[in-house]
């Protein structure tokens, strides 16, 4: 198979995207390295606090015309973006690939999922409709309406560059609000071309704003006044103790998605052909930088003798680490490729780290990632390839940390009870799922277990664009999350009219 | 690509997207020397577009990266799909490397149908639909085979 051109030739001078216009950044420049081949695909700025506060006055300065913009016309904006974005479908792949590696497939799943989320804020005009009812009292009626607050701050992680913004972004100016993205500086340039979008699609000048950077920017939108919400996707410390406290701190609202450890039960009656496709995608896919990712996969012995368990065990483990060993690993712009590089040297030396805590704690490490095989001439300074251990026990550092890499521990549970203790004593609970024919283990798993999104026989939970990202535990702060109607109201305040007329 | 090699989503769609437009052109040229069957080869060049179009559609509307779209297609048999036409063909011999041609694509597109069942229904009946399709070509062909 041939190589899919590249839609970067040079590399790029990103600059922020404020009222409209691309802006040089004041900061300084920081290099974007695609992961896969080693070389300098872009440029980004750190952007200062001051260029915060532009964006935001930018957005203020917006704001009272964006939200007087009947909803109708503001959907005709996203209806345009929608189009676009089909339009720049490959183009729009392609740069996640380069940017963070991914593979081809995995890119345009991503581009898909952001587009869904401009599909559903298109029904804008019926999503943001309040309620009301008539004589509460002898003539007099109450109604809700949904308004707008003005101007919000999206804080997103390196590993879905072009989706992520969109869980909230659409939502947003859907419902009135003017927006400051703050992209991840490794992956900044989905953002940058998607801005680029937003001014074809015909959003006015301040309405999407783009300002690139690390902490100072954070900051700055936290800090500021005038900012009424923030939404975070990144690490569980920055998430709780940052954003989620600093939000509370200054009264503005918050979504705050933190890290996770995510656990797959794979009971005695799964099908095992299609558990370990599934465990394969769910482990192995974005290299494992994936929230949804499972990292645990447990597998139980409910209602099996010793023997029968052992034989099961040995069965799906087998199977798993050969299924794994014959991924391809490579550049994701080669379609042949079924995973990618992880984002940089210094996540790969913590994924490393990881695995050699592994061995020296005493579990089996069946698949060895360090040394990968790599299809075509590339650096192997990011690749890693998918790593399986066995003999993990839950208090392990392994089963227990978020290592957000190729690595997948195979953990034994005699029952199903011993396995959701396992879930419930970690501190995190994203999402989870479990592999059974069993209407009964199913629906029992479901009731039970205390992770925000649950797959049953679906290895990576990820809620569709009009349900809600959800989480629980240590991998969510707030009470609304992104997505769908609670979007909607994270984005509006209800106001509450009781009219009399005499 | 070899039979035991477990192929992306992405790297069927390439191929198929190839297959339909080697296809149309296959068909573009047998009508541009074949003064008889003319019509035929332009509605099949025609058809294999749309298949591409269609395909290629389906697959962009429904990828998403919560699929096992890495680990779908194995044991594949992608043999004969490469049509190289001889200057002096003649109908007959045209008639026949057609039908050989459909076979094969048909027999592929039912394959992929089979094992994409796992991603979306759109997918399976995208490939099911442009079979069929290419199933009814044999029909066709093999009564122009008879006539010729």
């Amino acid at each position: 198979m041939a190589l899919l051109e590249e839609p970067i030739k040079q590399p790029l001078e990103l600059k922020n995207f404020i009222g409209g216009e691309m802006v040089r950044s004041r900061g300084e420049m920081q290099d974007v390295i695609n992961p896969a081949t080693g070389k300098l695909v872009a440029r980004v700025p750190i952007s200062t606090r001051e260029e915060v506060e532009q964006a935001i006055e930018a957005a203020k300065e917006a704001y009272p015309e964006w939200r007087a913009t009947p909803p109708l016309a503001r959907a005709r904006c996203l209806f345009r973006l929608k189009e676009l974005l089909e339009a720049h479908f490959e183009e729009l792949s392609r740069i996640q690939t380069m940017e963070h590696g991914k593979t081809i497939d995995e890119a345009r799943g991503e581009t898909r999922r952001g587009i869904e989320n401009v599909e559903v804020a298109t029904g804008i005009p019926t999503l943001m409709m309040g309620y009301n009812l008539e004589d509460i009292a002898s003539g007099i009626d109450e109604y809700v309406i949904r308004q707008p607050l003005g101007v919000f701050g999206i804080i997103s992680p390196f590993n879905f560059p072009l989706m992520i913004p969109l869980w909230f972004a659409p939502y947003a100016v859907a419902t009135g609000n003017c927006i400051i993205i703050k992209p991840s500086p490794e992956t900044p340039i989905s953002q940058v071309k998607l801005a680029e979008l937003t001014e074809e699609a015909g959003f006015p000048p301040g309405v999407w704003n783009v300002v690139h950077g690390e902490r100072e920017v954070v900051s700055a939108m936290l800090d500021h006044p005038d900012i009424k919400g923030v939404c975070f996707v990144g690490s569980t410390p920055v998430a709780r103790d940052v954003i989620y406290k600093r939000c509370g701190e200054t009264g503005k609202r918050v979504i705050a998605q933190g890290g996770a450890k995510n656990f797959a039960l794979i009971m005695p009656d799964a099908s095992l052909d299609d558990t370990v496709a599934a465990c394969l995608t769910s482990c192995f896919g974005n290299a494992g930088q994936r929230c949804l990712a499972i990292a645990n996969v447990v597998v139980v012995g409910e209602g099996l003798s010793q023997a029968e368990f052992d034989d099961f065990y040995r069965r799906f483990v087998d199977a798993f680490v050969a299924a794994a060993s014959k991924i391809r690993i490579g550049y994701g712009l080669d379609d042949t490729v079924q995973m990618g590089p992880v984002r940089s040297p210094t996540r790969k030396e913590k994924i490393i780290a990881y695995i050699e805590k592994g061995i020296t704690e005493g579990a089996t490490l069946r698949l060895d990632g360090r040394k990968p095989t790599i299809v075509g001439d590339y650096p192997d300074t990011c690749f890693l390839g998918p790593t399986i251990f066995e003999d993990v026990t839950p208090d392990m550092t392994i089963a227990r940390e978020e290592i957000f890499g190729p690595v997948a521990t195979v953990i034994k549970a005699g029952s199903f009870n011993e396995a959701l203790d396992m879930i419930h004593s970690n501190p995190f609970g994203n999402a989870t799922s479990i592999f059974t024919r069993s209407g009964r283990w199913a629906r029992e798993f479901q009731y039970r277990v205390q992770c925000g999104n649950v797959g049953i026989n679906v290895g990576i939970a990820a809620p569709i664009a009009f349900f809600p990202f959800s989480g629980m535990k240590e991998s969510f702060f707030g009470i609304l999350h992104g997505q769908g109607m609670e979007a909607i109201r994270f984005f509006t305040e209800s106001k509450v009219v009781i009219q009399r007329w005499f | 690509m070899g039979q035991d090699l477990a192929l992306t989503t992405s790297a069927i769609m390439s191929l198929v997207e190839k297959l339909e437009e080697d296809s149309a052109a296959f068909y573009e040229k047998l009508a541009s020397r074949l003064e008889e069957g003319r019509g035929v080869f332009l509605e099949f060049a025609e058809e294999s577009r749309k298949n591409k179009i269609h395909l290629v559609r389906t697959y962009q509307e429904t990828i998403s990266d919560a699929l096992e779209a890495t680990f779908s297609f194995q044991g594949l048999d992608l043999s004969g799909l490469e049509v190289a036409m001889p200057e002096d063909i003649s109908l007959q011999e045209a008639l026949e490397m057609a039908r050989s041609l459909e076979q094969k694509a048909s027999s592929l597109y039912a394959r992929i149908a089979e094992q994409s069942q796992s991603l979306l229904a759109t997918i399976p009946r995208a490939f099911l639909r442009v079979a069929r399709k290419r199933e009814a070509r044999i029909e066709t062909l093999q009564e122009m085979l008879e006539r010729a």
